[in-house]
Formats: C-alpha cells, structure tokens, sequence
C-alpha cells in the first residue's frame, strides 16, 4: 500500500467521489436547462417540424456542431480565459462546472432533438389536428411522449459527463479524476489509481442502472405483448386478452350483398 | 357545409412535379356521410387533410360554415380546427397517456375564456378538470370503453384503439369528423362496429362525418353521398345510391361493380344489364321472362347492394338474337318497369 493510499483514507476517496457525484449532476442539470430548449427548438424548427424556421435551426445547429466537434480537453484549455472573464476565476469547482456545462449542452442538445424526433409524426398530425399550438404540442406531446428515450439520453449524458469531469479536474477542480492524474500518478501510487478507476465504475454503473430503471418503469408502452408493471394502474388487471369489441346489433348494415335476385 | 371549389395541391420535387389534387370541386352537406372513395395514390388523402389544413392546399379554398379556411390566421385555424374531429388508420393516440387521458387532451387544450377569446368560438371553452372528467367519462361510455379508461393505448386492441381515438375526436362537440382510412387496419368484424359507431354519431349527435376510404363496403354500408376520386379529380359524384346503381365513369364502374365489367366483357350473346333500384327487386324477371315469353336468359352476373334499407343491383343477363328473342325480352322488361341496358 502506497502512503498516499495511507494519507488518503477512507475519508479521502469519499471525498474525492462526492465531489465527482457533485460536479457530474450539478453540470447535468445546468446543461439540460441550456441543451433540452435547443434540443427542443432543432426539432421544431426543422424544415419537416411543427414550426419551421429555417434560418434559426441553421444557426443553431451550426454552433452546435462547432462546440461538439472540438475535444473536451483542448476545448477546457480554450475555455480558461472565458471562464476567468465570466465567473472570475479558471480553478476550482465552479470553474470545473462551467466548463463542464458549455461542453454538455450542445452534446446534451443533440441527444434531447433525436429522443423529441423519434415521437411518431402521426401523433404529433394528431395533435394539430386537434387545433394544438405549438407550446401545446411541446409541452403536452413532445415531453411526455418522449419521456422515456429522454431518460435514455440523460443517463447516457451523464455518464459522458463523468468522462469530461475527470478530464477537467486534472487542470482545475477536483474529484476522481484529478486524485488520480495530479496526486497519485506523480508518486506513482498504483493503488489509489485503481482505486478510483474502481470507483468512477461504480458511480457509472450506479447512474446507468438506475436511469434505465427509471426509463423502464415510466414507459407506458408494452412489448412483445407483456404488460409492465408500471402500467397497471387500472382497477380491473389489465393483462388480460384482448377481443375486438363485436357490436351485434349493427351487423346487418353490410354483407347482406350476396342475395341472390 | 363545407365547400371544396378549385382545390389543387401540388408536391414540388426536383423530378417534376406531382399533382395530387387537380381543380377539385365539392360540397359536402351538413348531416351527411360523405364518403371519398378511390384507388390507393388518387389523392384523397391529400383531400381530407386540406379540409382542416394539415396540408396546404397549393391553390383554391376550403370554406367551412362560410368561412374559407385556407386564408385563416394560424390563431383561428387552431380554433376552427377544434370543430374538426379526425381519426386517422393507425389511431395516433398518445402512447404515454392512459385511455381516459387521451380523450381529455382536447378538452385541456380547449380555449380559455377571457376578455380576449373570441367571440365566435364553435367550440365549448375550457372548464375545470373535474367537468372534464365527467366528459370524457361520457365519452368513454359512448364508444362503450368505460371499463378501459385507465388502461394504455398498448394494451388495447386495434378496435379499440379506434374507439378511443373517436372519443377523442368527439371530445369538443365538433360539427365535423373526419376519417382517413379508419377502418383499413382493422378486421371485418371491428371494421363492421367500428362504421356501426360512425352511423350512430352522425345520427344521434347529428355530426357531418367525410369517410376516406377505398372499401367499397365502408361506402357501401354507411355513407350518404359519395365522390370517386381518380387521378386527382373527382370523377363522379352525388347520393350514394344513384352513383352506385348506374355509375356513370369507369373509375367508379370499375370500383363498384368489378365483376359485372367482367361478366359484359365476356363472349357470348347479346347482352342486358337489368337495373333495380329500390322495390323492382321484388319482380321474378327471370321466370317472367321464361313463362311469358319463352326466352331463354343466361345469368352471368347477379349482385344487390343493400343501401340505406333499400335492394340496389345489377343482373347482366345474355339473351340470344335469333327467333326475335332479344325484342321479346325488351319489351317484356319494359312492360313491367325494369330498367335495362344494352352492353356491347
């Protein structure tokens, strides 16, 4: 056992994974406030959504695609002066968060249009139908319908997060990431390396099981015929087969064509 | 009432153009069943969904209770919208939401009243959630899905997907409902309820219902009026059973009566195709014409529609030309009010 295992403790790993916890759902949940309305606005203002504005899409799309096409890592280096302008300083976890947050919300804006595309057209033709504005169609179709694969995506964003977290806490904050590369990787302390590769497996694997839990349990759609537990809420069990419902009375307004003269 | 005049809707591509409605011309009136009838491609989905301007039509106007809803502010076309029902082939119910939530969606998306709702809205406003629950159980009852109301659409069948999505669609009060292909995913048998049901609205609740379809038994079994569309236009129109006992266009020949087409294109003898329409039906032609005259009628086609309560068909029958048999037939047909062409 290195010394800096010894030094750290218990006390310091918990720290170092409260911290990663912190600064990945803190980071999330600032990105989605930024990435879920323009999510929202790519889908909708696509040429084929419910309120086309070409012009606004392009321009968003393009700044999205910009931001998510340079690396984490040389887009954190970039983005210290910025940060030091904005909120005054380029270390520590409000600068980690900062970061975090200018790189999820464009990836987090992707993920968030592509769940809000998958909703069937012919509900969203639907709703128009229905006379729906727009703002209704967003808040009462989009979101709700797209529940499910939004989860879906907010778990698989969170987990990039983690990734990122790691990476800005080598040059500013702290957390699993920065333990390992600036404390234990200069004395060589193999273990606490590992330890918290071991660490942040768990946090991810944690996070994963628990959003598609989540995802799974508010779906309301049924597969291959079983019936969820989340959709019983009926009084009557619904799993049950399912007749066409034969109104007799009616029968005689068709097939009465082969008569013969 | 509604009032098609000049519609025509074209798809611009880089390959030409597509038209899908040419100079479309058409009134449907209030009460009835309309029902739009055509070959797959012929347009008559494009038709239905510039009623209520899910597309826009390129040309023309749609005008509705006098107003003409292609020139409408976005604002009242969601209003007029309202007073639109549809239902569409693969229902469209919303997947997340319970049966009962389903059908309340229109009604919580209804029209506040304030100073600055309008003053001519055709639809009931807004009310408080728990009115809006007595309403949709009273919709729910009328397509007799009370006991669904908290199941999800998955765990419905295709029949009573559709009944949902019609409570849904009667969930304002709407004047009209309009049905694309409702019926064409379903099974026979919940095909049958399913235009059982539609009948009963549009009598009971006195809705105008436009049927989109292209099963002549839909048209058949419940519509009032109809118009075949082919090739983007419209090629017959008028009451249900004058264009079903003597169409007049191919289009529609070939629709409604398929076979006696095959049965006059056939070898063979001279032909009469023998037209009833209403209590005719009733008169023995066949032995009328063996006893009373000695003619000797080879039936090659024989088929009744039963429309709106009365027997409507055709018999085609061969007659041969020699011994004066074919005049003996005639007149015997006219003696007795049969009506009859000649087929070549």
């Amino acid at each position: 056992m290195s010394r800096l295992f010894g030094q750290l403790g218990f006390e310091g790993f918990a720290l170092a994974a409260f911290e990663t916890i912190y600064m990945t759902l803190i980071s999330t949940a600032v990105a989605y406030l930024i990435g879920l309305p323009l999510g929202i606005l790519l889908c909708a203002t696509d040429k084929n959504g419910i309120k086309p504005i070409p012009w606004l899409n392009k321009i968003v799309g393009v700044i999205v695609n910009i931001l998510r096409s340079i690396p984490f890592i040389i887009l954190m280096v970039a983005l210290i002066p910025v940060s030091r302008a904005i909120i005054g300083t380029s270390i520590g976890n409000e600068a980690m968060i900062f970061m975090l947050v200018v790189a999820a919300a464009p990836y987090i804006a992707r993920m968030v249009e592509s769940s809000v595309k998958e909703v069937d057209k012919g509900v969203i033709e639907a709703a128009r139908s229905m006379g729906a504005n727009t703002w209704q169609i967003i808040w009462k179709v989009y979101l709700p319908e797209a529940k499910p694969s939004l989860i879906v995506g907010a778990v698989i964003s969170t987990v990039t997060i983690i990734g990122y977290s790691a990476m800005a806490g080598t040059i500013s904050g702290g957390g699993l990431g920065s333990l390992a590369v600036t404390q234990a990787r200069p004395s060589n302390a193999q273990d606490v390396i590992w330890l918290c590769v071991v660490l942040t497996i768990v946090i991810v694997q944690i996070i994963q099981e628990l959003g598609m839990l989540l995802a799974k349990r508010l779906d309301r759609r049924v597969y291959f015929g079983k019936v969820k537990k989340a959709a019983v809420v009926s009084a009557q069990p619904p799993v049950e087969e399912l007749p066409a419902p034969i109104s007799t009375k009616n029968d005689e307004i068709v097939g009465q064509d082969d008569q013969n003269l | 009432m509604i009032e098609i005049k000049h519609l025509t809707k074209i798809y611009p591509s880089k390959s030409g153009d597509t038209v899908a409605l040419n100079d479309i011309d058409l009134t449907i009136p209030d009460g009835a069943i309309f029902g739009v009838i055509g070959l797959s491609g012929a347009g008559k989905s494009t038709l239905v969904r510039c009623i209520n301007m899910l597309e826009k039509p390129t040309e023309g106007s749609v005008i509705i209770d006098g107003e003409d809803i292609t020139r409408v502010k976005q604002k009242r076309l969601n209003l007029l919208r309202k007073n639109i029902g549809m239902i569409f082939q693969n229902f469209n119910l919303l997947e997340q939401r319970t049966v009962a939530q389903n059908v309340r969606f229109p009604l919580d998306i209804a029209p506040r009243q304030s100073k600055r709702s309008p003053k001519d809205s055709p639809v009931p406003f807004r009310v408080e959630k728990a009115r809006r629950d007595e309403r949709v159980k009273e919709l729910l009852e009328l397509v007799e899905l009370s006991d669904k109301a908290n199941s999800y659409p998955s765990q419905l069948s295709g029949g009573q997907k559709q009944r949902v999505a019609i409570a849904r669609a009667l969930a304002l009060r709407p004047k009209y409902l309009l049905c694309d292909e409702a019926t064409s995913a379903l099974d026979p048998t919940t095909t049958k309820s399913i235009l059982a049901l539609l009948k009963d609205i549009n009598e009971k609740l006195g809705v105008t219902v436009i049927v989109i379809t292209h099963e002549m038994k839909v048209v058949e079994s419940i519509c009032t009026d109809v118009a075949v569309i082919s090739n983007s236009k419209i090629a017959e129109t008028g009451k249900v059973t004058d264009v079903f006992s003597t169409p007049q266009s191919d289009i529609a020949k070939e629709l409604i009566i398929p076979d006696l087409i095959r049965a006059i294109e056939s070898e063979g003898g001279k032909k009469l195709r023998l037209i009833f329409a209403g209590d005719e039906a009733d008169t023995p032609v066949i032995s009328g014409l063996a006893l009373e005259c000695g003619v000797k009628a080879n039936i090659l086609y024989a088929d009744t529609k039963n429309i709106d309560g009365k027997s409507f068909g055709h018999m085609v029958i061969a007659v041969s030309e020699e011994d004066g048999q074919l005049e003996a037939a005639k007149s015997y047909l006219l003696r007795h009010n049969v009506r009859f062409e000649e087929e070549l």
